[in-house]
């Protein structure tokens, strides 16, 4: 089968990624609350760096965690 | 360079957390102390969405005269304005020096709504993955059947 290539961001039009949007942020995070490599998940580079920007502002905020159990 | 463009008025966006301690009526009270804060420094407030309790994903420490306070809920709001980077640092001051803040958060944004989440609800990663694989097996069935009627018409 062929590996999704196409950025989630991307194809939904998303101009800017929301520290607010925790259901979206928590698609690309693990179980253990970590962030998952663009890589892994297709989000192209520049919605990459945004995404990590927001996971890491969210996570200040106490809307996500820093670690999971 | 231009050096005057750090001083025209840009988007920027409060998000912030007032303490659990507080009752319900006294929220509007506190909110509109936030809220004061940013009138007095902004052109014109863009958005807002007023303080909802929620449970915090870790327990916020906040010193509270010489006594560290434990929270693991609060109010959660947040304002979109318009300001300035110099009125952004007469806001910050304001806000450590009120009782009521727990936490607070001023981001640079855009004038568009950047919440997502109500917009596409239910759309999940793995729907946008399945979608292109199931029309690419239609298309190589397809394309299977336009080579036959090639190579008949050759042989003919």
């Amino acid at each position: 089968m062929k590996k999704n290539t196409q950025c989630y961001f991307t194809t939904n039009n998303v101009k800017l990624i929301d520290y607010k949007d925790v259901d979206i942020l928590k698609k690309f995070l693990t179980p253990h609350a970590r962030m998952i490599g663009g890589g892994r998940t297709g989000v192209c580079a520049k919605h990459q760096r945004q995404l990590a920007s927001a996971i890491k502002r969210s996570r200040f905020m106490g809307l996500l965690p820093f670690v999971a159990k | 360079m231009n050096h005057n463009e750090h001083t025209e008025p840009r988007i920027y966006e409060l998000g912030y957390h007032l303490v659990p301690t507080l009752a319900e009526e006294q929220i509007p009270g506190a909110s509109g102390a936030v809220r004061g804060m940013i009138e007095r420094i902004s052109k014109g407030i863009i958005a807002e969405e007023l303080p909802v309790f929620i449970d915090l994903a870790y327990t916020i420490v906040k010193t509270v005269d010489h006594k560290n306070k434990r929270f693991d809920e609060a109010y959660f709001g947040w304002i979109k304005f318009e300001g300035t980077p110099s009125g952004i640092a007469e806001l910050e001051e304001g806000l450590k020096k009120d009782e009521n803040v727990l936490r607070y958060l001023v981001v640079k944004t855009i004038r568009e709504n950047t919440f997502i989440a109500k917009k596409f609800t239910g759309a999940k990663v793995k729907e946008v993955e399945e979608a292109p694989v199931a029309e690419e097996a239609v298309e190589e069935v397809q394309s299977e059947e336009v080579l036959d009627k090639a190579i008949e018409e050759l042989v003919k």
